[in-house]
């Protein structure tokens, strides 16, 4: 039924973002599933890439030879590689220089994350704890003090990251879709309509937090070690909004890199609206997320469900974000 | 401002191969919370079986032992954890000779849960059935 990867793809990349947003609602959501899930939106993405670099070779196999075909055949199979070839082509505009900008910012908030849970900012209660675990453990055979670590930097790792780079696929994926789908638009409906249904569900079953922001963190205690500092009253038991999390875990420059990819959007949605290539209702609505996303991350409480938001929202602003097709479509009609 | 070089493919793909490999270091490598509370669990079963009556004292110590060496493999996977800490108590209740191992954990359940009461059944729970395989 479908001839290419490419056609095959567009219907996983739907299926693939509805099971992961309803998923992320899913009460026993754990670090598992959403291990399984970035599993599922690497391979689709890890195909995508194939394809492309395929395409990207396909111009050399234009020198065939006429052979024993007709010049009408011949002609029909010329546009059919064409199309092909030109698809290909369209969505190699999703490497864009303003993408790889939102990557190398995602990748510097990682590595800002690992520095910060590396090098925390420990307040005494938390080392005196520590020093506690340890002069318990001292007692044990082959317990090695130096090599010891609290938690495993790997694990908070994959649990604070790979969700992050789960949107990051998602949202690159549904680039490609928007440059190179024809009915690219129908793709965006869906994503705007998954946004609405999650924003709802959210909106229903999570109650909103108020919290005054503490401004103040610098260097923040790390990942990992939330719990154990509300514990020890370090910090507030109540519960806290995601950002406030996220100043306390990372600081002030950890949070700045994680929204810097928004605010870049942002600037991108506002260049837009002094062109004519985009649609106004675009702009608007790509700003609406933005807010939404914002509010929700000041507003609600740190939870996995927060999840199918940032996916459905990033992949609607995938499709609003980029300007409006300004390419010349090359039609071959066969006279007879 | 469109790169059509095959470097800019080939770099993503390492990049997704990179989130490939967390993908699957999260699903197939237990992280060390849940490895925490799969000894516990086989702590909380070995215990439980401890108290049967029909063993003979010797087979109780020596499943006693067991439990205590469980949970302390949990409690080393999760320090942080106040909950184990208090199994680790409750455990070692009547072993004489780790009372001062015993107090500091207690100390450090307390630390970790200020409101802290110690209720037997609601720390010592065992599960059934027992599990048997437990990876490292």
């Amino acid at each position: 039924m479908h001839k290419t990867f490419y056609d095959s793809a567009v219907y996983f990349y739907v299926c693939l973002l509805i099971g992961s947003c309803f998923a992320a609602f899913y009460p026993d959501a754990s670090d598992s599933m959403m291990a399984f899930v970035g599993v599922l939106w690497s391979l689709l993405v890890f195909g995508m890439l194939l394809w492309m670099l395929e395409r990207l070779h396909y111009h050399n196999k234009f020198t065939y030879k006429l052979g024993k075909k007709r010049l009408p055949e011949h002609l029909l199979d010329k546009m059919k590689r064409q199309k092909v070839y030109s698809k290909g082509m369209r969505s190699l505009k999703s490497f864009s220089v303003v993408n790889w900008f939102l990557l190398v910012s995602l990748l510097i908030f990682f590595i800002w994350g690992l520095w910060v849970t590396h090098s925390p900012n420990m307040p005494e209660s938390l080392y005196a704890l520590n020093d506690r675990i340890l002069y318990y453990f001292k007692s044990f055979e082959n317990f090695d003090r130096d090599s010891y670590r609290f938690f495993s930097f790997m694990d908070v790792s994959v649990r604070n990251i790979l969700p992050l780079f789960i949107v990051a696929l998602a949202y690159w994926a549904g680039q490609v879709f928007a440059y190179s789908n024809r009915n690219g638009h129908i793709i965006m409906w869906l994503c705007i309509s998954l946004f609405v249904i999650s924003l709802l569900l959210f909106v229903l079953y999570y109650t909103p937090v108020y919290n005054t922001f503490n401004l103040g963190v610098w260097g923040g205690y790390g990942w990992g070690r939330i719990d154990v500092l509300k514990a020890l009253g370090v910090i507030s038991s109540a519960s806290q909004s995601s950002l406030q999390v996220r100043l306390y875990t990372l600081g002030l420059p950890g949070v700045f890199f994680l929204y810097l990819p928004a605010l870049v959007v942002a600037l991108i949605f506002i260049r837009n609206m002094f062109t004519k290539s985009t649609d106004r209702y675009k702009i608007t609505l790509g700003l609406v997320i933005l807010c939404v996303l914002f509010c929700i991350d000041a507003f609600y409480a740190d939870d996995t469900a927060a999840f199918a938001l940032w996916l459905s929202g990033w992949s609607c602003i995938a499709f609003l974000s980029i300007r409006g097709r300004t390419d010349v479509r090359k039609i071959y009609r066969i006279y007879q | 401002m469109q790169i059509t070089k095959p470097a800019s493919i080939y770099c993503a793909l390492i990049l997704v191969s990179c989130i490939l490999l967390t993908g699957l270091y999260g699903l197939l490598v237990q992280s060390r919370t849940f490895s925490a509370q799969q000894w516990s669990s086989h702590s909380l079963d070995l215990h439980h079986r401890s108290l049967n009556g029909m063993l003979t004292p010797q087979q109780q110590d020596m499943l006693s032992a067991e439990a205590l060496d469980a949970m302390n493999k949990a409690v080393y996977r999760d320090p942080y954890n106040p909950n184990y800490w208090v199994r680790l108590v409750v455990m070692n209740k009547g072993n004489e000779q780790n009372m001062l191992r015993n107090s500091e954990a207690m100390g450090i359940a307390k630390l970790l849960k200020p409101d802290i009461i110690l209720h037997h059944d609601q720390y010592i729970v065992p599960l059934n059935p027992a599990r048997q395989k437990i990876s490292e």
